[in-house]
């Protein structure tokens, strides 16, 4: 019965990928429902299960763990389509059902969590942060919390979490009693960066047991910083942390790691302040796994980003003159300031194209635009802005009432259009910031231009190569 | 003319970006000449609220929102309701909305004394009220349309001394019972619609700036903006929920 499930589930696989649509989450619902014992049977099969989960970050990061692992020399299966419903996570396990994994790493919706770790019970969790997020889908980001707390509560004996040090809703849960789980703290030494310039109204910002206002002796971006509270709650001492930085801009950092494996340099590929903690996250994990240096070394030096996750990509007008495109997903007011923190400089140079839709992968409520610190944009910026999607108009206001001249807003809402109108006006640099649903469409777009593959021909690719 | 706005609570009462009506107040007296000046009052803080010429309070989440339940009627009550009774306009979204209201009933039965500021009372729903919300209103003395977004649990009803601020067209509004949502009494706008509210429905905005120009200068008339990128946000929702 569970064979002829997973039969089912692959054909169901094989079909959708026929069709070349992304979908994978449907798969996965029909094995469910055949047989509903499926994921714990799947999951017992590898020897080692890491769930990832938290706001920001997840697929950057479980990408990484992925590479690690496998530059390691491990076999290992992760989602690799950012499907990370339980239903997306069965498909994944259906499809590489019949390999031989050792491991498995997932990313795992916080809503999804507590059936996640019920079915799978990994080994490993890692929580990145919690940001607001899509807020009409889980009301609050207490509640976002509060699940992945129930989540944790179900772990096995013996199993580890990681979590980030510099994010108290995070940290705080590793702080309680948790006698039977290892925990993991990473973050950064206060010294390696400056405060963040970009205003933030995150309601992260109060003592989860007292409702006092943190003291920030250092602010990295957002609410993660050196914090502590006059109630005595402060941020953990982490045993896997950067110890010294080097900035490159827009081409990554040189960072010393202190852990008790060792003290060792990465060099890291991405710029950002969030991606050096997704490879920081990515590194504790690897360490608590027992991934060797070299692996670890070797993967965060060809860290790759995932499609819209400040990927550049060389793209044409249409009279065929070449412009760099930077494309960088942003879905909620911590994750849009941290871009604009890093590309700042460079985007007030050249050209800018805001793409945000209101679909449910987006998050309906549009609101969150005014969370955002565009004033600071407004401020340096001093060329048009395009914005585009569903919600072009009301980014448009939003832009308007930030500071910047109603002429220099270009309001095209079709998306393809807006593209080619804004690598018009590009000197040499295009930055795209699309929200969800706005990157896929701009990946089929620029897919059915023959600029990017789609995800499955990639997936296969990587599959003969490894 | 210069105008000083109070922004109650921005720390903790700042869910769904409103803190957006705020800047939309602000820019729309800055681009008249204006002058404007911003103040945040925090918790615990003793100030005389009927010096300032508008006040806005945002909703947040529900242990902020029992913390500020707690602060309003302990150390800003008599000073809210000193600045309500000398007709400064205020502002209220969700659940500073429900804050000013009589009561808050809980799902345990269990009753959470509001203000008494608006005669209305909200009671815990089962099922969260969320989605684009559409309205027409007449507050400014002709009709026209209200957009937004709405997200709660409340289901708020009114007594007889305030009108609800508009009729839904397209959502649920106060209750999902009644086909009304917000409220009006006096200066004070009580309403569920985040967006954020003002900046996309500048009618109001404007509504809200001339009811606190009058209250410090007299007659005003305020000067006309270019509000076609808020217009054309505004009627894409419109199309959008009523087609
Ligand atoms: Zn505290």
């Amino acid at each position: 019965m569970r064979f002829i499930a997973v039969l089912i589930g692959k054909a169901l696989i094989f079909l959708v990928r026929l069709t070349g649509r992304g979908g994978s989450n449907w798969p996965g619902k029909v094995v469910r429902k055949l047989f509903p014992g499926i994921l714990p049977y799947l999951s017992l099969k590898v020897e080692k299960n890491i769930l990832v989960t938290g706001t920001n970050g997840k697929t950057t990061t479980n990408k990484a763990i992925y590479s690690m692992l496998t530059q390691a020399g491990f076999n290992a299966m992760y989602n690799n389509t950012g499907a990370n419903l339980i239903t997306g996570i069965t498909t994944a396990y259906v499809e590489k059902y019949g390999q031989k994994n050792e491991f498995a790493t997932l990313e795992v919706d916080e809503a999804n969590m507590v059936m996640a770790v019920r079915e799978i019970q990994p080994q490993v969790v890692l929580v990145t942060n919690f940001f607001r997020d899509q807020l009409d889908r889980y009301g609050e980001l207490g509640k976002t919390v509060q699940l992945v707390k129930e989540g944790l509560s179900l772990l096995p004996e013996g199993s580890t979490i990681v979590l980030n040090a510099d994010d108290p809703l995070t940290a705080q849960l590793g702080m309680q009693e948790i006698d039977k789980l290892r925990v993991v703290f990473y973050g950064l030494q206060s010294n390696v960066l400056r405060n963040t310039a970009f205003a933030d109204v995150s309601d992260a910002r109060h003592c989860l047991q007292c409702g006092e206002s943190y003291v920030y002796e250092k602010n990295f971006y957002a609410h993660l910083g050196h914090y502590h509270c006059s109630c005595g709650f402060r941020r953990p001492e982490p045993t896997v942390f950067v110890s010294r930085l080097e900035d490159r801009g827009s081409s990554g950092f040189l960072a010393e790691i202190t852990s008790p494996q060792g003290i060792f340099t990465v060099d890291i590929p991405l710029p950002g302040v969030y991606n050096l903690y997704n490879l920081l996250a990515a590194i504790a994990v690897a360490l608590t796994v027992d991934v060797p240096l070299a692996g670890i070394k070797e993967a965060v030096r060809g860290t790759g980003a995932a499609f819209g996750r400040m990927e550049r990509l060389l793209l044409g007008t249409q009279d065929g003159i070449t412009k760099e495109t930077l494309i960088s997903l942003v879905k909620n007011p911590a994750g849009f300031n941290a871009v604009m923190e890093t590309l700042l400089e460079e985007i007030v140079e050249d050209q800018l194209l805001i793409v945000v839709n209101d679909l449910d992968a987006d998050g309906r409520d549009i609101s969150w635009f005014w969370d955002v610190d565009f004033e600071t944009l407004a401020q340096k910026a001093s060329n048009e802005i395009v914005v585009s999607g569903l919600r072009a108009q009301d980014m448009a206001v939003r832009l308007k009432y930030a500071g910047i001249p109603e002429e220099r807003l270009v309001v095209v809402p079709e998306i393809e259009k807006a593209l080619d109108i804004s690598l018009e006006k590009a000197k040499s640099r295009l930055y795209i910031l699309p929200s969800y649903t706005a990157m896929l469409k701009l990946q089929d777009v620029l897919r059915k231009r023959g600029q990017v593959q789609g995800y499955w021909k990639t997936e296969k690719k990587r599959m003969r190569s490894a | 003319m210069h105008l000083r706005i109070g922004h109650l609570y921005p720390e903790h009462l700042n869910l769904y970006g409103d803190r957006g009506n705020v800047i939309a107040l602000a820019k729309r007296a800055e681009w008249r000449s204006i002058g404007v000046m911003v103040e945040s009052i925090g918790l615990n803080e003793e100030v005389d609220l009927s010096q300032y010429d508008l006040l806005f309070i945002g909703g947040g989440q529900d242990r902020d929102q029992t913390l500020i339940a707690k602060d309003l009627k302990l150390v800003k009550g008599n000073s809210l309701l000193d600045a309500a009774d000398g007709g400064v306009p205020l502002l209220a979204v969700c659940g500073g909305y429900q804050l000013l209201g009589k009561y808050y009933r809980l799902s345990t039965g269990e009753e959470v004394e509001g203000l008494g500021l608006l005669d209305i009372s909200t009671e815990a729903g089962a099922k969260r009220l969320i989605g684009n919300i559409v309205l027409e209103t007449e507050l400014t003395g002709e009709k026209q349309t209200v957009v937004g977004f709405e997200n709660h649990s409340g289901r708020t009803f009114l007594g007889s001394e305030v009108k609800p601020l508009g009729k839904v067209l397209s959502g649920s509004g106060n209750n999902g019972e009644d086909g009304f949502e917000g409220s009006v009494q006096g200066n004070i706008i009580g309403t569920y619609i985040h967006g954020s509210l003002l900046p996309k429905n500048p009618k109001i905005t404007d509504w809200l700036l001339t009811r606190a120009l009058e209250r410090k200068f007299g007659q005003v008339q305020l000067q006309e903006l270019n509000d076609n990128l808020e217009e054309s946000a505004h009627q894409v929702m419109v199309k959008r929920s009523l087609s």
